[in-house]
C-alpha cells in the first residue's frame, strides 16, 4: 500500500514537473533570441568584432559561432547539410558555394548580392542568382625586410626578371633570398599562379580562360606551358629549392622573422605571427610581377562568402544577419579582425595598414586574382596543382605531365 | 525446498544469448552494417553531388582504383611502411628486451625511456620530428651538421620522406614492442635457462635456442598487430608530409580521406576501402599461416 502510495506521489511530482517545466519554457520564448549557428573554418577571434556588432545591432538574434578545421570543414557542412540540417549561416568557400548551390542547400541572395560588386558575386553565383556574399577579401603578396633591401643597397623590382636578379645578389651576398615552406603545396601554386596571372589570365586572351576551362573546352596543359617554363627560372635560379620541401610553413615564417631571409610570400593572417616574433621587424610586402612593368598582381579573392541554409529553421533570424552584415557598418566590424583585405560592399572602403605600402598599387588597380576561383567545380583540384608542382620541382616529372595530372584532377571533379 | 540449478560456464543456455546480445548489437551496427554499406556503395555512383539518386555502375569504382596512379602508389607505400615497420620493431624490440630482461642497475629506468615516445600520440611525435628533420637553419639534425663542415640533408625528398616517416616510427614504436616481449620473456620458466647452463650453452645459443621459439606468441602479436596497424597509417603522415612531397607519401587512409572524403567521390572512396579490406585480410591470413606453422614447429 505504502510502494502504491509512494509510486503515485512520485508520478505525480514527474507529471507536475513536466507541466510546469514546459510552460515555463513557453512563457520564456516570448521575450527570448533566435538562436542561429554560423560555421566557419577560422577561429572566433577572425570575427569577433563582427560578433559583437551583430550582437549589438540585431539583438533579436543570437549567433552560436562554431569553428571547423579548415581540413575537415568541407566535409562535416556536406554531411549536415545533405541530412537537411547544417548551420544557419555558412561561410562557404566559392567552390563549395556553387556545389551547395546546385544542390538547392542554399537560399538566393540576389537583393542583397546587388548591393556588392560582380568582383565579389561572380565567384557565388549560379544559374543567375547569387547564393553567397563576400566577405573581406584575401589576398597573398610577397613580405620583405625593409632593412635588408636598404642595407644592401638593392631596389624593389618591378618585373619578374627584376625580382630574379635582386634574388641572385642576395645569393651572391650569403643572404636567402626567398624564405619558402615548400612541404606545404601552397607557395608554388601561389607564385606561379600570380605568374600567369600577369602574363596571361589578365590579357584579353586570357581573360576568358577560367570559363573555358570548367567548360572543359581547353587545358592547363597546352595553354600554361610557356608562361610556366618562363616562370620555372624560379627552381634554374636557384630561389626555390629542392631543399625546401623538407622545410613547413611556420619554419619559413620563423627563417623570415628571424631576419634569416629577405622574402616570404604570405598574407596578412601571418602579419602578426612575424611581428610578434620579431617586433623589431620593418616589414612590407610587394606584388608578383609579370615580365613586363606593372602595378603587379596579389594572389587572393573573396575567401569566404556568408550564405543562408534553405532549409534553416530560423531563415529570418538568417536573413537578419547577412542584412546587417551587408552595411558599411557591418563591413567594417568585419575588416576590423581582417585588415588589409578589401571590401566588396558598394560604398565601403577602409584605409590600408603600413605593412602593405608597396602592394598598394596592385591593390589599388584590382589586380588581385585567384585562378582556381574560375574552375567552377574543378576549383578543389588546385591542391592538386600544387603538389604535382611539388614533383616538378623534385624533377619527378616534366612540365607537361605536371600540367596534364592537373587537368586529369579537374576533369575528374567536372565530371562529377 | 527448491534448489537453485547451478549455471555451468558452457551451459548458460538463454542466458548466453541476453549476455552476448548487447555487444554483438553494437558490433553489427557499428562494423558489419557499415561494411555492408562500404560494399554496396562501392557498385553505385555516390558522389557529394550525387547523394541521393544512385545508380549501380558494376566494378566502374574497382577500375578506376586500378587506373588511379595516386592509389597505387598509396597501396605501395603503406605495404611498405607495414613491411618496414614490423621488421624493426620485431628485430630492435627482443634484443632490446632480452638485455633490459637482465639484472642492471638502470633497468628500470632505461625500460621507461625506450617506452617513453609510445606514450605520447603520433601527431605529437610527427611535429617533433618535423623539427628535428627540418632542412632549415632551426632543424636539429642539420644544424648539427652545418656545425659539422656538411652539407644540408633533406629528409623530405620524394625517394627518402617515407623512410624518414618510418624511422620516426621505429624510434616511437620499438619500445612498445619491447614492452610485449619482456612480459613474454618473464613467464620463461629461469629452469630452461638453468637447464641450457648445465649443458654449457652460450649466451648466443641460449637466446636461439631457448628464448626465441618461446617468444613465439608475442613475436605473432607484434607481427600481426604491426602489419595491420602499419597498413592503417594516417596521423604520423598527415602530421610529418601530409602525404608529400608530391604524392609520394600517401596512404590509403591518406588518399582515402582526400579522395573518398574530401573531394566527395564516396563510391571510389569505398571501392578503395573493400581493395583494402581485401589486401588487409590477405596478408593477416598469410602472417597467421606462417605463425601457426612456427607455433606448431616449436611443439
Amino acid at each position: 500500500m505504502n510502494k502504491k502510495l509512494v509510486s503515485t506521489i512520485l508520478c505525480s511530482a514527474m507529471a507536475a514537473g513536466m507541466v510546469l517545466g514546459t510552460g515555463t519554457a513557453a512563457f520564456a520564448s516570448e521575450g527570448e533570441k533566435t538562436k542561429i549557428r554560423m560555421t566557419y573554418w577560422n577561429s572566433e577571434d577572425t570575427v569577433q568584432a563582427l560578433l559583437d556588432y551583430l550582437a549589438e545591432n540585431v539583438p533579436d538574434v543570437e549567433i552560436e559561432y562554431q569553428f571547423i578545421d579548415n581540413s575537415n570543414y568541407d566535409t562535416i557542412v556536406d554531411t549536415q547539410l545533405s541530412a537537411g540540417e547544417g548551420p544557419d549561416i555558412i561561410c562557404e568557400s566559392p567552390g563549395s558555394s556553387l556545389k551547395h548551390a546546385r544542390l538547392g542547400y542554399l537560399e538566393p541572395l540576389n537583393d542583397l548580392g546587388a548591393l556588392y560588386s560582380d568582383a565579389g558575386t561572380s565567384v557565388y553565383s549560379y544559374d543567375g542568382s547569387v547564393y553567397a556574399l563576400p566577405g573581406i577579401s584575401w589576398f597573398e603578396g610577397i613580405y620583405f625586410n625593409k632593412q635588408i633591401f636598404t642595407d644592401n643597397n638593392i631596389e624593389l623590382p618591378t618585373t619578374f626578371d627584376e625580382y630574379i636578379q635582386v634574388c641572385k645578389k642576395f645569393q651572391e651576398l650569403g643572404i636567402t633570398p626567398l624564405a619558402a615552406g615548400l612541404k606545404s603545396w601552397e607557395p608554388m601554386l601561389k607564385n606561379s599562379m600570380a605568374f600567369v596571372a600577369a602574363e596571361y589570365l589578365s590579357t584579353e586572351e586570357g581573360k576568358s580562360f577560367g570559363e573555358q576551362y570548367r567548360n572543359g573546352e581547353v587545358t592547363l596543359d597546352g595553354t600554361w606551358n610557356t608562361y610556366l617554363e618562363k616562370w620555372s627560372e624560379m627552381i634554374t635560379e636557384g630561389v626555390y629549392t629542392t631543399d625546401m620541401t623538407g622545410i613547413d610553413h611556420d619554419q619559413a615564417l620563423e627563417q623570415f622573422a628571424s631576419g634569416d631571409a629577405a622574402m616570404f610570400c604570405s598574407g596578412p593572417w601571418d602579419l602578426e605571427a612575424i611581428t610578434s616574433k620579431n617586433p623589431d621587424l620593418q616589414i612590407d610586402m610587394m606584388p608578383f610581377y609579370g615580365t613586363t612593368t606593372s602595378a603587379g598582381w596579389l594572389i587572393g579573392g573573396p575567401g569566404c562568402g556568408f550564405a543562408v541554409n534553405a532549409n534553416s529553421a530560423n531563415k529570418e533570424a538568417a536573413m537578419k544577419i547577412v542584412e546587417a552584415l551587408s552595411s558599411v557598418e557591418g563591413q567594417a566590424a568585419l575588416w576590423e579582425n581582417n585588415q588589409g583585405g578589401s571590401s566588396y560592399l558598394e560604398g565601403a572602403s577602409f584605409e590600408l595598414p603600413e605593412a602593405y605600402t608597396s602592394a598598394a598599387p596592385a591593390l589599388d588597380a584590382g589586380n588581385v586574382y585567384c585562378p582556381w576561383n574560375e574552375w567552377g567545380a574543378g576549383a578543389p583540384a588546385h591542391e592538386t596543382y600544387g603538389t604535382e608542382m611539388q614533383s616538378y620541382l623534385l624533377g619527378e616529372q616534366d612540365l607537361s605531365a605536371t600540367l596534364q595530372n592537373v587537368d586529369v584532377a579537374v576533369q575528374e571533379l567536372l565530371e562529377k | 525446498m527448491v534448489q537453485k540449478k547451478k549455471l555451468e560456464a558452457n551451459s548458460l543456455g538463454k542466458y548466453f544469448v541476453i549476455f552476448i546480445l548487447p555487444a554483438l548489437v553494437i558490433y553489427l551496427v557499428f562494423s558489419i552494417l557499415p561494411f555492408l554499406y562500404t560494399v554496396f556503395y562501392s557498385f553505385t555512383d555516390y558522389t557529394d553531388m550525387n547523394p541521393i539518386n544512385l545508380s549501380f555502375v558494376g566494378i566502374k569504382n574497382y577500375l578506376k582504383v586500378f587506373q588511379t596512379p595516386m592509389m597505387l602508389t598509396a597501396i605501395k607505400n603503406s605495404v611498405i611502411y607495414a613491411i618496414l615497420l614490423t621488421f624493426f620493431q620485431t628485430v630492435l624490440g627482443l634484443p632490446l628486451a632480452v638485455l633490459l630482461n637482465k639484472k642492471l642497475k638502470t633497468r628500470n629506468l632505461l625500460r621507461a625511456v625506450f617506452f617513453f615516445p609510445a606514450v605520447f600520440s603520433s601527431l605529437i611525435i610527427g611535429y617533433l620530428w618535423n623539427f628535428i628533420m627540418s632542412s632549415s637553419d632551426f632543424g636539429l639534425i642539420n644544424n648539427l651538421l652545418h656545425q659539422l663542415g656538411f652539407g644540408t640533408f633533406n629528409f623530405f625528398q620524394a625517394n627518402n620522406a617515407l623512410y624518414s616517416v618510418i624511422l620516426t616510427q621505429i624510434w616511437q614504436w620499438t619500445g612498445w614492442a619491447m614492452v610485449i616481449y619482456l612480459a613474454n620473456l618473464q613467464s620463461i620458466s629461469p629452469e630452461l635457462y638453468e637447464a641450457a647452463d648445465i649443458d654449457g650453452a652460450s649466451g648466443l645459443k641460449k637466446f636461439f635456442y631457448v628464448t626465441l621459439p618461446l617468444m613465439c606468441p608475442s613475436v605473432k602479436i607484434i607481427v600481426v598487430t604491426g602489419l595491420i596497424g602499419g597498413m592503417k597509417v594516417f596521423d604520423i603522415i598527415y602530421s610529418m608530409t601530409s602525404g608529400g612531397p608530391g604524392n609520394s607519401t600517401q596512404t590509403v587512409m591518406t588518399v582515402m580521406m582526400k579522395k573518398g572524403i574530401s573531394d566527395g567521390f564516396y563510391s571510389t572512396g569505398a571501392a578503395f576501402g573493400v581493395c583494402f579490406f581485401i589486401i588487409v585480410l590477405a596478408i593477416s591470413a598469410v602472417v597467421t599461416k606462417l605463425m601457426g606453422k612456427w607455433s606448431e614447429a616449436i611443439q
